[in-house]
């Protein structure tokens, strides 16, 4: 009788802290699953599993949370950065450029975000440039300045954000970003720190 | 004391054994029950219409980082009775994407692929046997009855934006009865 009480006590410890352990810990293990298999290239990453039916469920349950309606990188490729080419964090009181060779896509985008991953409020209502409004220098690559005070050329206005991320997106590259090694090996522009204020 | 010994360790074990299975569960639960939400408080509109998004601002906080040169139309899809039939003018850089009750993006079609402007999409339930008569239409089989459609249009500039949004006016949704 003694050994039926043991077993059901036991079986109630387990079903109970087992639930509440295994509930708690899905977003922790979530962001781990994810951020184990993103693709790192520099100050940038991204997941190339992002929106596709293959996804492992963490992956999916990390996407819901995170970046609801991702598509599949079959049709974009978005790319984060939250650091600088040196790994310091992007802060809005310094000023950055964010330079290299135009990406290999029939169409790019590169956004700065705020803290809360919003768009920044400017009075040029300036938050992104693209392939299509970038000025480009005379060799075909491009410059975009970040900062709080303004600058010549291609300028982001940082305004009153208090620390900045950046996206790339990515949009028709057929074959150019298409798999893990082409997004490591790949030309993704810098974001060097020029200093602060 | 030691005749706890044993008993500890197989509760210890069975404790993991269930929140690994738990885990999993509750992991795999997480994107229908997102999208559910979603649906239900941000996309709480009729089923089968589209919902033409303005442009995005810095005032714009639906979403978390919103891309600021897409202009984003929005249908919640339920094929469960009918498929529906969609139409849409494309433009330079145009886009339709289909998400499932799970997130997983089961369709996209870009303006370069497209063969047709408008384009027509029918979208049928999998327990649904549909030939578009016309030819014209891409017949898509949804994994789920319910779900989101998205039409993304590219503002290369802003000159283009009052071409765009008169295209997207004429994107069109329509129960095939």
């Amino acid at each position: 009788m003694k050994t039926i009480y043991k077993f059901l006590i036991a079986a109630a410890i387990a079903v109970v802290a087992g639930a509440a352990v295994g509930f708690v810990t899905v977003n922790p293990v979530a962001n781990f699953v994810t951020s184990g298999s993103n693709i790192k290239n520099g100050p940038w990453s991204t997941n190339l599993a992002y929106g596709s039916s293959g996804a492992n469920p963490y992956i999916k349950a990390w996407v819901a949370e995170n970046g609801l309606m991702a598509v599949s990188a079959s049709l974009s490729i978005y790319l984060a950065a939250y650091t600088d080419d040196s790994g310091q964090p992007l802060a809005a009181n310094c000023d950055y450029v964010i330079q290299g060779p135009a990406p290999k896509s029939g169409y790019w985008n590169i956004t700065v975000y705020n803290e809360n991953g919003f768009l920044i409020a400017n009075d040029q209502n300036r938050y992104s440039y693209s392939s299509t409004d970038i000025k480009f220098e005379p060799d075909g690559s491009f410059k975009i300045y970040v900062s709080k005070t303004p600058k010549q050329g291609n300028w982001l206005p940082a305004g009153n954000a208090k620390t900045l991320n950046v996206y790339l997106r990515l949009h028709d590259s057929g074959t150019a970003y298409s798999n893990a090694n082409a997004l490591k090996a790949a030309q993704l522009p810098d974001i060097v720190k020029e200093g602060c204020q | 004391m030691k005749k706890w010994i044993p008993w500890i360790g197989w509760t210890l074990l069975a404790v993991i054994v269930v929140a690994v299975i738990v885990n999993l569960i509750v992991a795999v639960c997480i994107p229908t029950s997102i999208m559910e939400a979603t649906i239900a408080k941000k996309f709480n509109f009729p089923s089968n219409q589209w919902v033409f998004q303005p442009p995005i601002t810095d005032q714009s906080t639906d979403v978390v980082r919103p891309a600021p040169d897409d202009i984003y139309s929005l249908c919640v899809y339920d094929v469960s009775q009918h498929p529906l039939r969609v139409t849409s003018m494309t433009t330079q850089y145009w886009t339709i994407s289909a998400f499932a009750m799970n997130t997983d993006n089961f369709f996209n079609l870009t303006s370069s692929q497209a063969k047709t402007n408008p384009v027509e999409v029918v979208f049928v339930s999998r327990g649904m046997t549909y030939q578009d008569p016309t030819g014209k239409a891409q017949v898509v089989t949804t994994p789920s009855d319910k779900g989101i459609l998205m039409i993304t249009m590219v503002i290369p500039n802003q000159d283009a934006l009052p071409g765009i949004l008169q295209a997207q006016k004429q994107t069109t949704a329509e129960l095939v009865k």
